[in-house]
């Protein structure tokens, strides 16, 4: 059986008398948020307006970057008045992460802050918002309550000398009966003030909030996934290079150190006088064993360069030097590359510049080759030229030769840290291809591990 | 001959250390970083020193930023880099510092133990003893250029094999020639490199020099 309480506070809070907490909560946001809510609303429209006609100016444009940071600063107030008042709690907006690029890029990436857009909205749209908001949940409160305190003062108060209100035409409310039926109108005004302002709460207010002044979803989910997917390029990266270390350090180590041990073990085979069956045979057994752990070695090393080069432990600079070095053909090296640029960055130009110099050697019929790299403007540009026959382009699956994706590939590989190929390659020559690699501004470089 | 070996893989060290003291060489300090490389040279005065790149701490150049400053503190002190890759660069850092007694051997070639030796005791007495990779690859990349690109490919097999340390004798039986084409050989490559008819040693020096400078 429910308590009996429950009857008459569910009357009250028809009527939208606060004496619940939620009730007090919707009262006081919509007492107290619409004024501030109906000023800045204003405020920001001006300023938009003013803003947006002069934007065809740079000055304009930047009064824009200003009007929208006040949007946003809007939108904090809103996102306060609507946690402290109405107990609604909206995340802020992650704050733009500042990419590197120059002053103009900077303006350009501020007026396209989707989040700060969002917010004007919100603003503005409240103004008129607020004002509904307040006329429902405060004026037609106070019309109900005086409604419905009709009977106690309408002998109070005379129209053209009589008692009450006079209502359109010879209408008054003049009679008991008729001060009575106000009260029960003034009853249903307040259930409608309150059915409305709740309504208008829910259904209205708080949507609109939580899609304008929180984080975008899409814009949310861009943020998260270019996060994950930076650190799983740079955790791949630390990885590899990992895994070069072990292998340096424990099977390479061990296998040079059996190959020894076998060389040891032939040379005194072969000092060893006589030549009885068991020792011809240990000889040749020894010999094939150390052919064997030759080739592993040679094998293992190849296999490491495919995995992590060895010379990028010294820096991209020297890894591009040593690569020129084993391309085959003379490459002039021309590098200006004062900073380390993060580790997977580092490989991905390393192996785009080995396949671009391993094309030119195959296919270009070139005399010499140059690679490139420089940073400029926050990006890692490696161009690789030859005075080839020209004519190369990315065919996706026309290169058919053993682990050769051709350019596609490249390509492919590029776009994982958002950066770009760009072929210069007419028929006849000369091919410049130029890989564009993103630096991001303020990852820092991991640190390479002590030994262990 | 004195040797001192730096390897930082205690595996490989005991391993070299056992190799070279069956052929009844002297190695009178085995270490495992750079620094105790540098301390044990100034104490054991070796002839030779045998060191690995990569070391601790930052496992990157330690042993040829070493091998570096032994011989602006050794200048008679041969030198042998040992490592597992082939990293041109580090041979060309050495090699201009415009000396002889240097060598750098990827470590399988440890596995011929005569050669091994053999390229030691070139090291130890000044000579030079690269990589046969090492050479093909500076060799394939600068064939066209500078005055090396007047070389014939005979020349030019033969300078590679010089810049391997080689003697004539052995260049002969490599290439499968007579020593006098041998001869003839070598003496196109100094006049075409321009080099002055001095100590025919030192000549040979200049010629691998030339090589990996340009």
């Amino acid at each position: 059986m429910p308590p009996r309480t429950t009857r008459p506070l569910g009357v009250l809070c028809f009527l939208g008398v606060p004496v619940s907490r939620t009730l007090r909560r919707e009262t006081a946001y919509a007492v107290l948020a619409p004024l501030p809510g109906f000023i800045c609303g204003i405020a920001l429209l001006e300023l938009l307006a003013v803003s947006l006609v002069a934007s065809v100016t740079l000055v304009g444009l930047l009064l824009l970057v200003g009007v929208l940071f006040a949007a946003r600063a809007t939108g904090a107030l809103h996102r306060g008045l609507l946690r402290g008042l109405l107990g609604e709690d909206i995340p802020a907006p992650p704050k733009r992460k500042r990419r590197g690029g120059g002053f103009l890029s900077g303006v350009r990436a501020r007026l396209t802050d989707s989040d700060g857009w969002r917010a004007a909205a919100f603003g503005v749209a409240y103004a008129p918002l607020g004002l509904v908001l307040f006329a429902v949940a405060v004026g037609l409160r106070l019309y109900g309550i005086a409604a419905l305190a009709y009977p106690l003062w309408w002998r109070a108060v005379e129209t053209d000398g009589r008692p009450g209100i006079g209502l359109v035409g010879d209408i008054g409310l003049d009679t008991w009966p008729k001060a009575l039926a106000t009260a029960l109108v003034g009853l249903a005004v307040l259930a409608l003030s309150a059915w409305s302002t709740r309504a208008l709460l829910t259904l209205v207010v708080r949507p609109t909030a939580r899609a304008l002044l929180g984080p975008g979803r899409l814009a949310d989910r861009v943020t998260v996934l270019e996060e994950t997917r930076a650190l799983a390029v740079q955790d791949s990266a630390a990885t590899l290079r990992r895994i070069e270390r072990d292998l340096h350090d424990g099977a390479q180590s061990r296998l040079i150190a059996v190959a020894m041990a076998l060389a040891g073990a032939r040379d005194q085979l072969s000092r060893a006088s006589g030549d009885s069956p068991q020792l011809i045979r240990g000889r040749a057994l020894v010999d094939s064993a150390l052919a064997d752990s030759r080739t592993a070695i040679e094998e293992l090393r190849d296999l490491v360069r495919g995995i992590h080069p060895p010379a990028l432990n010294s820096g991209l600079d020297v890894a591009l030097e040593t690569l020129a070095t084993r391309a085959g053909l003379p490459v002039a090296v021309r590098l200006d590359l004062p900073d380390r640029p993060p580790e997977a960055i580092e490989s991905i130009a390393y192996f785009c510049t080995a396949e671009l110099l391993a094309n030119v050697a195959r296919h270009a019929g070139a005399d010499r080759a140059e690679v490139e790299a420089y940073v400029k403007g926050g990006v890692l540009r490696v161009t690789v030229r030859d005075d080839g026959r020209g004519g190369a382009g990315p065919r996706p699956g026309a290169d058919t030769g053993a682990g050769g994706t051709g350019l596609a590939g490249l390509a492919e590989r590029i776009s994982t840290v958002d950066g770009r190929l760009l072929i210069d390659s007419p028929d006849g020559g000369p091919t410049a291809v130029t890989v564009e690699l993103p630096l991001p501004a303020q990852v820092p470089r991991t640190v390479p591990q002590e030994s262990r | 001959m004195r040797i001192v070996i730096a390897e930082d893989a205690a595996v490989v060290r005991e391993g070299l250390v056992q190799l070279l003291r069956d052929r009844g060489l002297d190695v009178v300090a085995a270490v495992g970083d750079a620094d105790a490389l540098l301390d044990a040279v100034d104490v054991h005065l070796p002839d030779v020193v045998v060191a690995d790149i990569r070391m601790p701490p930052t496992h990157k150049d330690e042993g040829l930023r070493a091998a570096l400053e032994l011989r602006l503190r050794h200048p008679d002190l041969g030198v042998l880099l040992f490592s597992q890759y082939v990293e041109t660069r580090y041979a060309d850092r050495l090699a201009a510092t415009g000396m002889s007694g240097f060598g750098y051997l990827l470590k399988d070639r440890v596995v011929d133990v005569a050669d091994f030796v053999d390229a030691l005791h070139r090291v130890a007495d000044g000579g030079t003893a690269l990589d046969p990779e090492v050479v093909t690859r500076l060799l394939a990349a600068r064939r066209k250029e500078d005055g090396l690109s007047g070389l014939t490919s005979r020349e030019r097999d033969t300078l590679a094999l010089m810049a391997e340390g080689r003697t004539n004798t052995a260049i002969a039986a490599a290439l499968g020639i007579s020593q006098r084409a041998v001869e003839k050989h070598t003496a196109g490559i100094f006049t075409k490199l321009g080099l002055p008819r001095t100590e025919e040693g030192h000549r040979r020096v200049l010629a691998v020099l030339r090589y990996l400078d340009t």
